[in-house]
């Protein structure tokens, strides 16, 4: 951390410490940017763990900031639906979206934001895909193209991590799961920045463009369906999808919502994971010497990177009734946000949660997944390629060395990077 | 209908005593699982150091003395695990299974401390998650 970012750190706490507890906004997004949002969730922990924020641009939501209540919601989504939608909506975004793309379901974000019974059979329709089974055939393919993306890495020359590492194999992956032309690859991860950005930020420069990424996006997926729908079933999901008896008559804007679902479901976990990996090894070099002398420690370090990075910082519920929670009342209708982010540095949950210790007892106590009957279908892909990518960077690299400071999305949701600059001084 | 406290504390003890006895359980725990459902094993072929296999087994050592305790989250991500495992073809079976010889290595493992109330309990509470099992949401497709 360099100075200007302690100094800016120092006033943050000294801040987040007057404000008045009911004037408290955890979702203030320039705290993610500038990664000083930690006092904020340690004050709310400590002092008010079930949180009520009344007015905000987000509108009205409450926090739920420490692990067993997160539990508590994640797990019971009789009381807490996802049907209008897991993430906080910015009122303002939502205005300009539907000014460039009409009016569109509140959620509609595929089976994610569905409650049952109409979930488990949109979601089993994909599960064959993420199941352990198929990832064990696709496992060797993945291995190759990290090695081939590793091996193409300047050496003792700086360059962008996230664009050329961390972006690139998870295009590569993804492009595989829905079996899209491999020489586009790379607009899947630029179509899921274009949904999850705000103009001014990532690579979207104003709401027109971003409409007409996602349109661009929606077409290119109507064609695979197509294509699919008129073809012997196949492996890949776009084909579970179009001849699964649960998805196959699904509406266009719902296939479309289970698109950008899968992309940017596909994307953000495991990129802003490869590239958390990078910079909490080199802000904890004892760590990154332990993880060098015994490269069997991928796994645990793997799992340590998601719950210290919490590359999803939330996720959010309607109350479809009252609840009581932490002595206080939901009530029904009422939006709760669950900060995994927060869940995952409860110290009651997780010993010194704010340290990087790859060799913990319980590496995998994170809830960066979630619970529950959302719990992350890709969980098992995403290991898979962290683990893979490592295994072979350990390979080749003796050091991967952060030479400037990470630039952080700009977003309350997905907690990851703009860019990282990197120099490998040399191959093994 | 909540567990009661005599049960409850049967159980927590049962578990203490396995666990000073036999440390990691999850050697035999799953050993016994892919015994008996040897298409399970294909699930953890990722799993070479039992980091996974060892994580769920503490997930649901919790959930149990969730489940007894409190109640605060167990009853239902029971019953979500059960839609979530659905899409790993697991099918609702395999969880009476396995809490089924959780039960059956604990008992082992008590030994000579094995009880007669211990034995009530864990019939009891696996009847209950059994029935939780059983009321989650059916995956028809």
């Amino acid at each position: 951390m360099n100075i200007a970012v302690k100094v800016q750190a120092a006033e943050t706490a000294a801040d987040v410490a007057a404000t008045p507890l009911e004037k408290l906004n955890p979702a203030k997004v320039d705290r993610f940017y500038n990664d000083t949002i930690w006092p904020v969730f340690e004050r709310l922990r400590r002092e008010d763990p079930v949180h009520f924020t009344p007015e905000s641009e987000y509108g009205p939501y409450w926090s739920v900031t420490k692990w067993n209540d997160i539990m508590a919601v994640d797990t019971d989504h009789e009381a807490f639906s996802s049907a209008e939608g897991i993430g906080l909506a910015n009122l303002e975004a939502v205005k300009e979206q539907e000014r460039v793309m009409g009016q569109r379901r509140r959620g509609n974000a595929g089976f994610i934001t569905m409650d049952e019974p109409d979930h488990a059979p949109a979601r089993k329709a994909v599960s064959p895909t993420l199941a352990p089974g198929n990832l064990q055939s696709m496992a060797p393919l993945v291995r190759e193209r990290a090695g081939q993306i590793l091996d193409s890495l300047p050496i003792g020359q700086e360059f962008d991590w996230v664009d050329l590492v961390s972006k690139e194999l998870t295009a590569m992956t993804l492009a595989t799961l829905f079996d899209f032309p491999f020489e586009q690859r790379r607009k899947l991860p630029w179509w899921s920045d274009m949904v999850m950005n705000m103009p001014g930020h990532g690579p979207v420069e104003s709401w027109e463009q971003k409409g007409a990424a996602m349109f661009e996006c929606f077409g290119a997926f109507a064609e695979l369906w197509n294509q699919r729908v008129n073809a012997p079933p196949g492996n890949d999901l776009i084909s579970m999808l179009a001849h699964n008896p649960a998805t196959r008559d699904m509406d266009l804007e719902t296939y479309q919502g289970n698109v950008i679902l899968l992309i940017v479901g596909g994307n953000d976990t495991t990129r802003n994971t490869i590239s958390g990996s990078v910079v909490a090894l080199n802000r904890n070099p004892d760590q990154y010497a332990k993880l060098r002398a015994n490269p069997e420690m991928v796994l645990p370090m793997i799992s340590e990177t998601i719950r210290w990075q919490t590359p999803l910082a939330h996720m959010s519920r309607v109350a479809t009734r009252d609840v009581e929670l932490g002595g206080k009342t939901i009530k029904k209708g009422d939006r709760v946000v669950m900060w995994y982010i927060s869940g995952n540095r409860d110290k009651e949950m997780v010993e010194r949660p704010n340290d990087f210790i790859i060799d913990r007892e319980r590496p995998r106590q994170h809830m960066s997944f979630g619970f529950g009957i959302h719990r992350c279908v890709g969980n098992r892909v995403a290991e898979m390629q962290l683990t893979i990518i490592w295994e072979e960077i350990l390979k080749r690299f003796p050091e991967i060395k952060v030479v400037g400071e990470p630039v952080l999305n700009w977003s309350a949701f997905v907690h990851g990077y703009e860019s990282l600059p990197v120099i490998i001084p040399y191959r093994s | 209908m909540r567990t009661n406290p005599a049960d409850a504390e049967a159980i927590e003890r049962s578990l203490e005593i396995a666990g000073e006895r036999r440390g990691d359980l999850t050697p035999v725990i799953y050993g016994r699982l892919f015994d008996r459902q040897p298409e399970m094993k294909a699930l953890f072929w990722r799993d070479t150091t039992d980091a996974i296999k060892g994580e769920m087994l503490m997930r649901v050592f919790e959930a149990i003395l969730d489940f007894v305790r409190a109640r605060q989250y167990a009853d239902h991500l029971i019953q979500t695990e059960v839609v979530t495992h659905a899409g790993y073809d697991v099918p609702p079976a395999v969880f009476a299974t396995f809490f089924g010889l959780i039960a059956e290595v604990v008992e082992e493992t008590c030994g000579p401390d094995w009880s007669l109330a211990m034995a009530d309990a864990w019939r009891r509470t696996l009847a209950d998650l059994d029935a939780y099992v059983a009321r989650s949401t059916p995956v028809t497709a």
